[in-house]
């Protein structure tokens, strides 16, 4: 128990050297958080883009006069392509 | 023997070979810093000696130097990827840069982070205007700025041309980072921050230090490839490859 305490009071410099490593790791853990959760979105995304467009080109093909001048899938917005 | 130079060029067959790729490198990437995480606090001496003599906090070294070390890397990596695509206009390296870039940034702050709470009690000083502080900061900018540019311009096309020229001219920090504490005539150099001195360094710290540098190097490499598949798919949702992949990953 001693020792454990001593290792965390890092001899009187805790305030530093836990600010540091701490932020340090938070940073890179919320960036893996967030990397996962992107992957997912923009899987989840696309997929429904997929499926719009195959629905589309079924309609199409079943009455081409309808949606022939029916605008293409809504543009991406604007930032998400990084 | 003839190569194609370019087969893995294509972002049709980089996406899988990233994905194959990222959990190796996030899981050696754990081990080297859980392992420079306790060899840095535990088989180390507690006191720094020699001609710089520090006590418990000169551990910040073992995140301080390499994630430095990776911002500085990280924006050669961006460059060099954003000069390549300027040259042969081929689609993946600009994802590439754009890959990196999120990550580089945060190296970047980790370092000026980390620099400040190790100046307070080596110095007495959370920050101050050192060569080596401003220069860093700047780089921490333009990594900001090659986000922002890149963010602000709608055509991707046009986005990757304009933030990649960014990236080029920014290279001309790199040298000045490096020279502000390297510089021949130590007159002339940072006043503040302590000259890299590796050979002089203890082995155990050394051995911390560097574990950590390749932990780091392997994590910017999973995270960048995370990144870039998420900007391939994403680039490329019109193709029928990318409809292949959504159903498959849909099925799994």
């Amino acid at each position: 128990m001693e020792s454990v305490l001593d290792f965390l009071r890092q001899g009187g410099y805790a305030f530093f050297v836990w600010s540091a490593f701490g932020v340090t790791f938070l940073l890179l853990i919320a960036e893996t958080l967030q990397l996962r959760k992107s992957q997912r979105t923009i899987l989840s995304r696309v997929g429904r883009l997929v499926r719009l467009r195959g629905s589309q080109d079924a309609a199409s093909a079943a009455a081409p006069t309808h949606t022939a001048s029916s605008p293409k899938t809504p543009a991406e917005p604007g930032g998400e392509n990084r | 023997m003839k190569m194609n130079w370019f087969k893995f060029a294509s972002p049709t067959a980089f996406y899988p070979i990233a994905g194959r790729l990222v959990p190796w490198l996030a899981g050696a990437a754990l081990i080297l810093i859980l392992f420079s995480l306790y060899w840095g606090f535990f088989e180390t001496p507690e006191r720094l000696g020699g001609s710089n003599p520090q006590k418990e906090y000169y551990r910040i070294i073992f995140i301080h130097v390499p994630s430095a070390w990776m911002s500085m890397w990280l924006y050669l990596v961006l460059a060099g990827w954003a000069a390549i695509g300027l040259v042969f206009n081929t689609r993946l390296s600009f994802m590439m840069a754009n890959a990196v870039a999120p990550t580089g940034a945060i190296f970047t702050f980790i370092a000026l982070w980390t620099g400040a709470f190790w100046g307070r009690p080596s110095w007495g000083t959370y920050w101050d205007w050192d060569p080596r502080l401003t220069s860093e900061l700047i780089l921490f900018f333009l990594y900001i700025g090659y986000i922002a540019l890149h963010s602000a311009i709608d055509d991707t096309r046009r986005a990757d041309r304009a933030a990649a020229l960014l990236a080029i001219v920014g290279l001309v920090m790199l040298p000045i980072i490096f020279w502000s504490i390297n510089c021949p005539d130590p007159n002339q150099c940072a006043a503040l921050h302590q000259r890299s001195s590796m050979s002089k360094i203890e082995s155990n710290i050394l051995t911390a230090m560097l574990t950590m540098t390749l932990g780091f190097w392997l994590y910017s490499f999973a995270a960048a490839f995370t990144r870039l598949r998420g900007i391939i798919l994403t680039r490329e949702a019109d193709s029928t490859w990318v409809r292949d992949v959504v159903a498959r990953e849909a099925a799994a």
